[in-house]
Parts: C-alpha cells; sequence; structure tokens
C-alpha cells in the first residue's frame, strides 16, 4: 500500500485529524461513468416529472407553468450536482449507488465552492459535439463525451478530471469493510520443548507470515498446505536443530510451524494442561478403527481430542473435509498431529493410521 | 500479545463502531445521543492506534485492509463540509464579490474590451449599411426582429393581424391574463438562455481562455449586429428602452463572467512561480466566486428582462429607469464592500 514502492497505484494516503494514516482507493473513470449515467437517467425522470406537472398545472396557468420547466432545466443543468454533492457529504444519487465520494485530495470533506467549481468546469470537460458535427441533429449537440476529462484522467496520479484539478478534489470508492473469519487452532498447541532448540530465533516476520497463514489454512486442501509449508517448517527445523528428528517433523510441516509459532510468541495465558500419558495410550490405540466422524471416535482417542478440544475447534474439525476436498482420515492425521506434537519412539506421530 | 487475542479484544469494539456508523448513517447527524458521539469519537481515535499496531506486526492486508476502511467510513461520517449560515450569502453578494470585482479589474477591463470592442465596431458598421447583417444573421431572424420592435402606430399592423395568432407574439396589454403568463415563461427562458451561456463562458476559459476569447467576441458581434441593423430600420427607440434596462445587469454580467474565464486561463498560462495546479486552484477558486455572482446578477436581469422591458410605458421613462439601473450597478460594482 505504500505509494513509495507502488508509485502507479490507486491508493491514496491521507492522514486524518486523529493522526492515522489511512488509505483511500480513487475512483475511476468507469465508475464515475456509471454514476454519470444513473444521475442522468435521473435528472431525466425528474425533468419529465416536472414537464408533467407543468402540463397540469398549465391548464391554469400557462406560461408560468413554461417558465417553471425552463428553470428546473437550468437547475438540472448546472444546479442539480453541486447542490447534490454539497448538501449531501460529496454523493450525488448515482455516485451513492456506485458507492463513491467526492472528497478533498487531503481527505477534507467537499466545501460548497469546490463543489461549485468542480461542477461548473464540467462545461470544459465536455466535448462539445457541436463543434464537430455543426450540421447533424441537436441531439448530438447535447450528448456530453467527456473526452477532455478522459485525457486528464489518464495523466493525472489521481485520475482527476479538469474540474478535479481546479477544485482539488477527488473521488473514492467506499468499500465495505468485511472481516475475515476468526481462526482457531494456535490457542491449543504446545509449544516445542525448550532443551531440545538452539539459540536461533526466527524473526517476527517469520512468525507472522506463519500466523498468517495459518489462519488461511481452510482454504487450501489438507495436502497442498502440508506442502506449501514444507519448505519453511525443513529450513527452520534445520536452523532449530531438530535436524536429527527432521524426518518426523518434516511429515507434518504445518503442525511443525504451528509449534513453532506458538513456541517464539510471547502468550499471555497459560496452556491448558494436557494428559501425556492418555497421549501414550492414545497413540497406542492407534489400530482402532478409523471413523469418519469424531462422534465416534474410540473413547481413549476422542478423550484426548477433548481434552484439547472446545467447540469452535469441533466446528472448525467437521467443517473442513466439506470446505475442502479433505478426507475425514486426513482430518484426523491434522488434528492427531495438534493433539500429540512430541516426538515419540514408536515412530512418528499417528503413524497408526498409515495412509502417509 | 497474540494477533488472535488482539482480535479476540478488539473485534467487539469493531463491531460496535461499524453500529454507530450504521445508525448514524440511517438517522442523521442530529438523532445521536451525546453518549453515541463521545463513543464515535474514541472509537475512531482506537481505530487509528489498531490500525497501526497491525501494520507494525505485520499482522496481514486483509486485516489491516478491514480497519483502514472501518476508520475510513467513520472519519467520513464523521466530519461534514462547516454548515453555511443563510448570511454568509448576503454576506458574499454585498461585501465579498464587489471585493472581487475590484481587485481583478484588471482581467474585468480586458473581458470588456473583448466584448465591447467587437460590438461597437460591429454596431457603427451595420447602422451605416444595414446590409453588413445579412452576413451575421440569417435573413428570417432578420425579420423575427423586425416584427419584435415594430411599434404598432408605424404602420406594422399589417405584420401584427398575420401573427395575431403566434405564440411568440407578446401580449402589451396588462389586463390581458395571459401577460403575466407569458412574461413568466419569458423569465424562465432568459435564465436557462442566458445564465447558461454565461456559466459556458467562464468554464471554456479553462482551456486557456481560448473559448473565453471566442464567446465573447461571438456575442460582442451578434448584439452590436442586431443593435446596427434595427437602429438603421428605425425601431431605434423600441429596441433601446427595452434593452437599457435590463442590460445594465446582463451586459456587465457576461463581461465579468468572461473576466472569469480569462483568470482561469491566465492561472494556467502564467503560474508566476507556483505549480499549473497550485496556481489553478487558488485563482480558480477566486474565479468561481466571481462567476457565482455574475450569474446571481443574470438572474435579475431576467427577471428584469421578463417582466419590466417588455412593458407598454413611455420611452423616456424606461431611458430614465434604465440610466437609474446603470447607475446602481456601477455604484454597487466600484463602492459596496469598500473599508470605510
Amino acid at each position: 500500500m505504500a505509494s513509495a514502492e507502488f508509485p502507479i497505484s490507486l491508493d491514496l494516503r491521507i492522514e486524518t485529524p486523529e493522526n492515522a494514516r489511512l488509505t483511500c482507493q480513487v475512483a475511476g473513470p468507469t465508475w464515475r461513468g456509471l454514476a454519470y449515467l444513473i444521475d442522468s437517467f435521473f435528472r431525466f425522470a425528474i425533468f419529465v416529472l416536472g414537464l408533467m406537472l407543468a402540463l397540469l398545472l398549465s391548464l391554469s396557468f400557462a406560461g408560468i407553468s413554461s417558465g417553471l420547466v425552463l428553470l428546473l432545466l437550468f437547475v438540472l443543468e448546472w444546479g442539480y450536482f453541486a447542490g447534490c454533492e454539497y448538501f449531501w457529504q460529496g454523493r450525488t444519487p448515482g455516485k451513492w449507488a456506485c458507492g463513491l465520494r467526492v472528497v478533498h485530495e487531503s481527505g477534507e470533506p467537499l466545501s460548497w465552492w469546490g463543489a461549485v467549481l468542480r461542477n461548473l468546469l464540467r462545461v470544459a470537460d465536455t466535448l462539445p459535439l457541436m463543434l464537430v458535427f455543426p450540421d447533424q441533429s441537436a441531439l448530438l449537440a447535447v450528448t456530453p463525451i467527456y473526452g477532455p476529462a478522459l485525457i486528464s484522467m489518464l495523466l493525472t496520479t489521481r485520475l482527476q478530471r479538469l474540474g478535479d484539478l481546479a477544485a482539488g478534489t477527488i473521488v473514492i470508492h467506499e468499500v465495505k469493510p468485511t472481516l475475515d473469519p476468526p481462526p482457531i487452532i494456535l490457542n491449543k498447541i504446545e509449544p516445542l520443548p525448550r532443551g531440545e532448540l538452539s539459540g536461533f530465533r526466527p524473526s517476527r516476520r517469520t512468525l507472522a507470515v506463519i500466523d498468517r497463514f495459518l489462519a488461511r489454512r481452510p482454504a487450501v486442501t489438507h495436502r497442498r498446505g502440508h506442502l506449501m509449508a514444507a519448505p519453511l517448517a525443513r529450513e527452520l527445523a534445520e536452523k532449530l536443530s531438530h535436524g536429527a528428528e527432521l524426518s518426523q517433523y518434516a511429515k507434518f510441516p504445518m503442525a511443525y510451524l504451528a509449534q513453532v509459532h506458538v513456541t517464539f510468541t510471547p502468550r499471555t495465558e497459560p496452556i491448558e494442561p494436557k494428559d501425556r500419558s492418555r497421549n501414550m495410550a492414545a497413540s497406542g490405540a492407534q489400530g482402532a478403527a478409523r471413523q469418519p466422524s469424531l462422534a465416534r471416535l474410540s473413547p481413549a482417542r476422542s478423550a484426548a481430542t477433548q481434552a484439547i478440544a472446545e467447540p469452535e475447534f469441533l466446528e472448525f474439525a467437521e467443517a473442513v473435509p466439506s470446505a475442502t476436498s479433505v478426507a475425514p482420515s486426513e482430518v484426523l492425521d491434522f488434528l492427531e498431529v495438534v493433539d500429540s506434537p512430541t516426538p515419540r519412539d514408536d515412530g512418528p506421530p499417528s503413524a497408526g493410521g498409515g495412509t502417509r | 500479545m497474540t494477533r488472535t487475542e488482539f482480535l479476540q479484544q478488539r473485534r467487539p469494539v469493531w463491531h460496535e463502531f461499524e453500529a454507530l456508523v450504521e445508525r448514524k448513517q440511517r438517522l442523521g447527524a442530529r438523532r445521536l445521543t451525546a453518549d453515541d458521539v463521545q463513543q464515535f469519537s474514541r472509537i475512531l481515535r482506537e481505530l487509528g492506534q489498531d490500525l497501526a499496531v497491525i501494520q507494525s506486526r505485520d499482522w496481514g492486508p486483509s486485516l489491516a485492509s478491514y480497519v483502514n476502511n472501518l476508520a475510513l467510513r467513520g472519519h467520513n461520517a464523521l466530519y461534514a463540509a462547516p454548515p453555511t449560515r443563510g448570511s454568509a450569502i448576503f454576506e458574499f453578494l454585498a461585501v465579498g464579490f464587489p471585493r472581487l470585482f475590484r481587485r481583478e479589474l484588471a482581467y474585468i477591463g480586458v473581458s470588456a474590451l473583448l466584448f465591447c470592442g467587437p460590438m461597437g465596431v460591429t454596431w457603427a458598421l451595420v447602422q451605416s449599411n444595414p446590409g453588413y447583417a445579412q452576413r451575421i444573421y440569417p435573413p428570417e431572424m432578420l425579420e423575427g426582429y423586425d416584427q419584435m420592435y415594430a411599434r404598432p402606430d408605424e404602420g406594422a399592423e399589417a405584420l401584427d393581424e398575420e401573427h395575431a395568432g403566434d405564440e411568440g407574439a407578446s401580449s402589451s396589454d396588462p389586463y390581458d391574463p395571459s401577460f403575466g403568463e407569458q412574461r413568466a415563461a419569458m423569465a424562465g427562458f432568459y435564465v436557462q438562455h442566458n445564465v447558461g451561456i454565461a456559466l459556458q463562458c467562464f468554464a471554456r476559459g479553462l482551456l486557456l481562455g481560448i473559448g473565453t476569447v471566442y464567446t465573447l467576441i461571438y456575442n460582442g458581434i451578434a448584439i452590436g449586429g442586431v443593435a446596427g441593423y434595427l437602429l438603421a430600420r428605425g425601431h431605434g427607440e423600441s429596441f433601446l428602452s427595452f434593452v437599457v434596462s435590463h442590460g445594465a445587469f446582463e451586459l456587465t454580467a457576461i463581461v465579468i463572467a468572461g473576466g472569469a474565464g480569462l483568470m482561469l486561463g491566465d492561472a494556467l498560462l502564467h503560474p508566476r512561480g507556483l505549480s499549473r495546479s497550485d496556481s489553478l486552484r487558488r485563482r480558480g477558486l477566486d474565479a468561481v466566486k466571481i462567476a457565482g455572482g455574475a450569474a446571481v446578477m443574470l438572474f435579475v436581469a431576467a427577471l428584469i428582462e421578463a417582466f419590466w422591458s417588455p412593458a407598454d410605458i413611455d420611452a423616456n421613462i424606461k431611458y430614465a429607469a434604465g440610466a437609474t439601473l446603470w447607475t446602481c450597478v456601477g455604484l454597487y460594482l466600484f463602492l459596496s464592500g469598500r473599508d470605510a
């Protein structure tokens, strides 16, 4: 988002009076053209309505009605945009429908003279077809082509037309803020045992990348997630001197990354105590038939899982097979890894599953 | 604190802020309670801090853009343009506009030359040789002007009878019910026509002033031609008495609007040490104020032109009224708003 790195971008940095640096997205000719079309239909509709009212009025007041119609025409042409933009904080009906807003370049709201100036200079922005086709129909003379406006938008960095340049305004998109769904795994993972670690400490950037990756884990399949995590997990394992047990850790790279993250991120709440004896028993009881649904787990395994599982965790586990193309057994593999992260002498974790 | 913990803490606050913004949009600022307003501004300040935390810890572009967009919505909802008092309009018309006029007198003088020069030349030429009018106007239009300004006692009754059913024939009997109607219709027409031309004249100044120069010269020739033609044909009295009253406002307003257009063009051509866009912004603001004042003057001119000028009153009275109006305009532009 920094404009220093990307000099050509639609982002504009503004600094608010609260000393926050916000980024807004500047709107280009397509959206603004659509807003103008909507506004034109709206104005046309108002004019037709005015005409009908004037016809009714003309039964009793002939002249006043035609005068009023002409006055309405004048207001619709010269006053509609300026009035709407001033009294409605930079929006007209067309712009509101497209989610646009006119503000000054510094982020300030639109002032009165700014609104008047940018809309009076609309005449300079439209190419008078009359000059090009003097003998054609009158409709051609009235239709505006925003030729100079398009050229000006192409040449300025903030997509301003001539009226915008004179008034110091820009048109921004108002994007609806949407928040990602909350990530849920990381609270439940035990950190790596400190005695096994070398002095290496992953950078905060790396930890942030891991955090982000794990937060988006539902978006990729289980296998793909492991594939994506493998290079980083391998490198971290080497640096953290887990090279000797590399094979075990390399089998479930995502789990390893989660453990690394939990190890090196300061925590403010204690980790929930886990019953290791239960875990050992659980892994020993791998041979029990693998059930697709958590509800039908063998008692030992389900107990172990429930020791760390909360409703959202279960929900996540149930949801993953439906959200991606992962088979339920693969989910259990992943759960198994999360469940018992410490290396075992009896082979790789969840080796009883035998699906790797 | 981890990302999850941060989100757990802040998410309810963000949802509350979204609800506040939505309530403000729905109800308008006046219907919010005092607590709402305080909460709104407090959370808006906190959002800036949240955004800084997210960006410094690099917790992801999607989260950062969410907080950014939320803060932007709050910013746009909180800050609106300061409301104008009703007296501001009066202050501008009484003081601001004349002062601007006097400050930019140079541009308006040039605009006056561009307008009055061709007008005077054309007038003189056409008055001395009415045949020249054919070069400026199509013949039908000249006939129309003849009819419009012919006095009934000058033998134009035949024409009046022919065109009695015409919509354009104006009734000069004040007691005719349609008298007021036609005047109102013409008022609307004059507003839409004249103010439109003046504002276009101003706006075309942005194209380096070329459009403004063209419009001024064109209109000068047109008006001069009509005047010369009508004087040569002997309709001088009716024409001049018609024009003199509203001309005080209309002609000066066209010249002023032209001056504003020239200001725009000059801002681009001679930035005087500023960048061209800065220069345009500064002069543009002054220029649009001047054009706004000119538009108001043209409104007044349209009213006078529709209701007063065609009135069937003795020409001398109209001349007197016209002279008074010219004096008023001169006093207004040159004396109003002076520092005492």
